[in-house]
């Protein structure tokens, strides 16, 4: 076994990730720093420099984008991590069956794919002919899915719908990592739920709680399926996160030079985000 | 600290690879052409038999000399010397659908066996399309077809991605007029009538191209044929005949309006019928919209009809287009073309101009007339609304959901719907400005095509005389002037409605009138770049009608923002 | 103690509800007939009806999508696996100093947002044939895909401990051998695990799919986009119907495998 070297075995997982993603993103790279349109007055393909980036940071509807993809996630997070942390912490003491059923489900809309969440908002949202807004008439609510308002809270409302089942699942798997050693010690010390919680919990929910949040943060940053399937950017520009910025720009406008540097950039923000969290991650653990 | 030497040491470790990541893309980029260009100069000597006046009595043969310079990704449109007219027969009388298929199953012998690729936008029209006409020619001549049923977008990325690649994955296309500007400015598409020149064998004898009268339309100004359409159908004000010819409520309107209950003439008539049929408890409405993605809206509604944002006779308003744009002359390559790209009002257009604003205030404010949630429909919810029988009146109607309309299985409004022109802005339109949109959808024969003979008979055959009969008769939709005035669709169409001036006999009418259809245009072709525009307007029309902006704010901000792209597209300084 | 109870009860139903809600109008909807569909909305349907489902899947060619879906989200298990068990044992016995430089990278890639690769991946896979074929979307989707299965492969081989390798070895085990006949009964149900995970990754997978395919290889998500988003009007009990069907592995995986999906969900990082 010795004698095989790793490389052997690595050598078809390196060339398939070589083909598959340092390629494209170098590719992607290169386009990035050119000017190339699609479609329109036919100008062949030349070399700009920056340029593509100096206009993409002086572009307001980028910068909105961007803002209002990040409030969105840090809203969703907001309502998903207590949502989660309260369900996981009321379902860990239930008898098998019913915690069974409750994370059943719960995390049903987990493993549906995205544009099906979309399909099923959609249905459950819209015009006349829609289950919500002939509910909500009824207490006197006019939902309306033009209504900007009404339109973003639909959004966090189907993201919290699809996701707060994943929180939950982290939750309760954390709960259960603690060793009953320690429910005892602190039910010897009559420490009472919060005690319980701060003690005997949290050291063991902590790690697994903050990778969740990490993940949970990172995939609602990109969203796109689900947003493009039931508002397509809302109305107006209520709900166009930079997901749909990036894809209007590269794959409706053909503007592909600045197509490929918002790709970039957003490909950027998401590893820093990443990097920073998993080096304060590790440097809380040291300590 | 180990800890934080650690931390340290990756973050340059991180930079370092950053950096080094940047130089060996830029470098392997430089040296990797994505690309390659390969232009060929073509010489070739092409005799053309020119035919002068629809009966052939003067016959001259030109000997031209036609340069072509074949690109990978052509760059400039090829240039014609002269502008030809196909040898026709002139005024042939309506062949039998055998007759035709016997010609094109003889004619497509040495292609069979073979497989066409195609991504279509699928609507009505073109569901008819691939179940009858499709159909027969795949059965007389032995081929398949393989339809990727597309959206609007979708089909637009891929005729992109395909033609600008060259890579030939599709033989054809089926898409909308409204890009007929965006390809003849890259000249991906092969020029119809260069085709049928080039194979004088594959035209059929009765194509009587003048009888088409939507081809002026998918042609640029030189008169090359972009697109053979598929149907070129006007949009219309639609009513429900049944509340307007019932006597209490034409008593209610008169006694409140103090005028008589008919479809409106003005925006101001139109109001108030809006106003009258808003009664949200029955539910019944009395406008409707839709805006969800829907880059077509802001110039169907607004430039066309709602402000009449154009100046000047049809049928393409100049010096601004109908859409509120002005028009210059740009240069391409080695010609000049027409360009839609003057959007504020300082330098020539009309996109801030006082109509725009009042289209864009009275778009927002007939909403409260509308179902709620209607802005964030999309536009065949409308066929939706019209099924469940909330609405009363619509100003802007496509006729694709007409069979919809007369379809028992899901319309609530089987025989109670009628049809009239669009009323126009009292304030604002003028003599000979354009009234209503004619939405024309054709084939396109792209330059990369593997297949194109083939391809190319196919796409004659759905605009054949006895096709698009039938098409008229099935679902009301053609493309021939010969096909609409044929007494007999005027009497099966009596029949439908039953005598009365109401559904499918008003629509015919309404085609009919030739005054009502002078003023019906398409999208123009000096907007180049049609997705790319919409894309951007987009936005700004959707803040002004969920009330965010006013439509002062709304129309300055969209000049700014379209003079902005027209000068990143290089069209003005 | 009692009012906890309540309390607790509450929170459970009303969040129930909740997530219940919208899946019970799907269903709904589903059975009704198109007229009814589009017209005022009600609780339960007038009159049932199938047509949804039969339109579905016969006119609007689901069966067929189904089968590419099936087709290439399991080929994509396949290919995954076999190239991640090799990596995952390489990255697990041999030490190299990028252990968190590849949960990084990892990252990365399952983070890459689709719209990045969506312009070279059709310039690249044009130009190799690999366009509108089921190894052009398998081969595609490797690239969230097979990081993940590395990984969590990884985990699982890290628990079995090195001295079984020595005594194969000292046995006179080959490596394939070894492979095939200790190490992967081993660790079968971590396998089946990252499999399904893989399944459903490749099976909702959305923009690679608009853009990479034609007809042949047409996945189920694309499929369904297009259902409602068209030029003319769409049968909405259809949409939901083929929702419906969408959601059938996930909810099938749910009920064989619910302890699993932390696992597989937070890469390994809670066992």
């Amino acid at each position: 076994m010795k004698s095989k070297t790793p490389l052997f075995l690595l050598l078809p997982a390196l060339a398939l990730i070589a083909f598959n993603s340092i390629f494209p993103t170098l590719y992607v790279l290169y386009l990035s720093f050119n000017r190339y349109f699609m479609t329109g007055k036919a100008i062949e393909m030349f070399f700009v420099g920056l340029d593509n980036y100096r206009f993409l940071f002086s572009d307001a509807d980028f910068w909105a984008s961007l803002y209002r993809g990040s409030i969105f996630s840090i809203i969703c997070l907001a309502i998903e991590v207590p949502l989660g942390l309260l369900l996981a912490y009321i379902a860990k003491d239930l008898p098998r069956k019913l915690r069974t059923a409750c994370t059943m489900i719960f995390c049903a809309p987990l493993l549906i794919p995205n544009v099906a969440v979309g399909c099923t908002w959609m249905l459950y949202v819209r015009g006349w002919f829609s289950l919500l807004p002939n509910l909500l008439h009824r207490i006197g609510i006019h939902y309306s899915l033009s209504n900007p308002v009404h339109a973003w809270w639909t959004v966090v409302a189907m993201d919290v719908w699809h996701w707060t089942g994943f929180i939950y699942l982290v939750c309760l798997a954390g709960f259960y990592a603690t060793p009953p050693e320690y429910l005892e010690a602190v039910a010897i010390d009559r420490a009472g739920a919060w005690g319980t919680f701060k003690y005997a919990y949290w050291p063991f929910l902590r790690f697994p709680l903050f990778v969740g949040i990490l993940i949970r943060f990172m995939d609602s940053f990109r969203i796109y399926d689900e947003v493009m399937v039931l508002t397509a950017g809302g109305p107006g520009t209520t709900t166009r996160f930079l997901s749909l910025y990036t894809v209007g720009k590269a794959l409706t406008e053909f503007n592909v030079g600045l197509g490929s540097a918002v790709s970039l950039v957003y490909l950027y923000i998401i590893i820093a985000v990443c990097a920073i969290f998993m080096i304060g991650l590790t440097l809380g653990e040291r300590r | 600290m180990s800890g934080e030497k650690v931390s340290r040491r990756r973050t340059l470790e991180i930079a370092a690879a950053t950096v080094l990541g940047i130089i060996v893309g830029g470098v392997a980029g430089w040296f990797a052409k994505p690309r390659e260009v390969m232009e060929r100069l073509i010489t070739t000597t092409v005799t053309r038999t020119e035919t002068v006046g629809t009966a052939s009595t003067v016959t001259t043969t030109v000997t031209s000399t036609v340069t072509k310079t074949v690109t990978a990704a052509p760059t400039t449109p090829p240039a014609t010397t002269t502008t030809v007219t196909t040898p026709t027969t002139p005024t042939v009388l309506r062949p039998t659908k055998e007759e035709v298929l016997a010609w094109y199953a003889e004619k497509a012998k040495p292609w069979k066996g073979t497989t066409l690729k195609t991504v279509v936008e699928v609507n009505p029209p073109m569901e008819w399309n691939m179940n009858n006409a499709f159909a027969e020619f795949c059965e007389a001549c032995g081929i398949k077809v393989d339809i990727e049923k597309g959206t609007h977008e979708t089909v637009y990325q891929k005729e992109v991605l395909d033609m600008e690649r060259g890579t030939g994955i599709y033989d054809f296309f089926f898409d909308d007029q409204d890009m007929a500007g965006t390809w003849a400015i890259r000249g991906w598409y092969v020029p119809l009538n260069e085709f049928m020149n080039d194979h004088p064998d594959l035209v059929e004898p009765w194509i009587d191209l003048d009888d088409v009268f939507t081809l002026p339309l998918v042609s640029d100004t030189a008169g090359n044929i972009i697109q053979f359409p598929n149907e070129g159908v006007p949009s219309f004000y639609m009513y429900r005949y049944d509340l307007f010819t019932d006597p209490k409520e034409r008593s209610d309107f008169k006694s409140k309006y103090g005028r008589d209950l008919v479809p409106p003439m003005f925006d101001d008539e139109y109001e108030e019928i809006a106003e009258f049929f808003t009664r949200p408890d029955v539910p019944l409405y009395g406008h409707m919209t839709f805006y969800k993605y829907a880059h077509y809206v802001w110039h169907h509604f607004l430039a066309v009809d709602f402000g009449a944002c154009s100046n000047g006779p049809l049928p393409w308003t100049r010096p601004v287009c109908p859409w509120g744009l002005g028009v210059k002359k740009v240069k391409v390559g080695d010609r000049e073309v027409e360009c839609a790209c003057l959007a504020p009002v300082e330098k020539g257009g009309m996109i801030d101009s006082p109509q725009m604003v009042e289209a864009f205030r009275k778009f927002h404010e007939y909403l409260k007339y509308a179902p709620p949630g209607a802005l964030e429909m999309e536009w065949m919810a409308e066929g939706d609304a019209w099924d469940a029988g909330i609405l009363a009146q619509a100003w802007f109607e496509w006729p694709h959901l007409i069979p919809n309309h007369e379809n028992p299985d899901r319309s609530k409004i089987v025989g109670k719907w009628a049809v009239a022109p669009c009323p126009v802005s009292r304030k604002y339109h003028k003599p000979l400005m354009p009234k209503t949109y004619l939405d024309i959808e054709g084939f396109l024969l792209p330059y990369c095509s593997k297949q194109k003979e083939i391809s190319y008979l196919l796409m004659q055959y759905t605009i054949s005389k006895p096709t698009d009969y039938r098409k008229l008769l099935d679902i009301g939709f053609c493309t021939r002037s010969s096909s609409i005035n044929d007494p007999e669709v005027e009497k099966i169409y009596s029949e439908k409605s039953g005598g009365e001036p109401k559904t499918w006999l008003s629509y015919l009418n309404y085609w009919r009138n030739k005054e009502e259809m002078k003023y019906a245009i398409g999208t123009d072709p000096a907007i180049l770049d049609y997705p790319t525009i919409c894309e951007r307007v987009l936005p700004w029309c959707a803040k002004a009608f969920s009330g965010e902006l006013s439509p002062e704010e709304a129309v300055k901000g969209m000049a700014e923002d379209l003079d902005k792209l027209f000068k990143e597209l290089g069209y003005v300084e | 103690m009692k009012v906890k109870t309540i309390v607790s009860g509450i929170v459970l139903a009303v969040f129930a509800f909740f997530i219940l809600l919208p899946i019970y109008w799907l269903v709904v909807e589903s059975v009704k007939p198109l007229g009814e569909v589009i017209g005022i909305a009600t609780l339960f349907p007038k009159k049932f009806s199938l047509e949804g489902w039969i339109e579905g899947l016969i006119k609007e060619e689901f069966l067929e999508f189904i089968r590419n879906s099936l087709i290439i989200s399991l080929g994509g298990v396949v290919v995954n696996i076999v190239v991640g068990l090799l990596a995952a044992y390489a990255f697990s016995r041999y030490t190299f100093k990028g252990n968190n430089h590849l949960f990084f990278w990892l990252l990365t890639n399952r983070m890459a947002p689709a719209a990045a690769f969506a312009l070279p991946y059709y310039m690249i896979y044009t130009s190799l044939q690999l366009y509108d074929t089921y190894h052009g979307l398998i081969l595609c989707h490797t690239i969230f895909n097979l990081p993940f299965a590395i990984w969590l492969l990884k985990g699982f081989i890290d628990a079995v401990p090195r001295e079984l390798d020595e005594a194969a070895e000292l046995d006179g085990y080959s490596f394939w051998s070894y492979m095939t006949k200790i190490l992967i009964p081993m660790i079968k149900s971590g396998i089946a695990v990252t499999a399904f995970f893989l399944f459903i990754f490749s099976w909702s997978e959305f923009l690679f799919a608009t853009i990479l395919t034609h007809l042949s290889a047409m996945p189920l998500t694309h499929a369904l986009f297009r259902l409602f988003w068209r030029s003319t009007t769409s049968p909405w009990n259809t949409v939901a119907a083929m929702t419906i069907l969408s959601m059938i592995p996930g909810l099938v995986f749910l009920f064989f495998g619910e302890r699993y999906i932390v696992r597989g969900l937070t890469f390994g990082a809670v066992r």
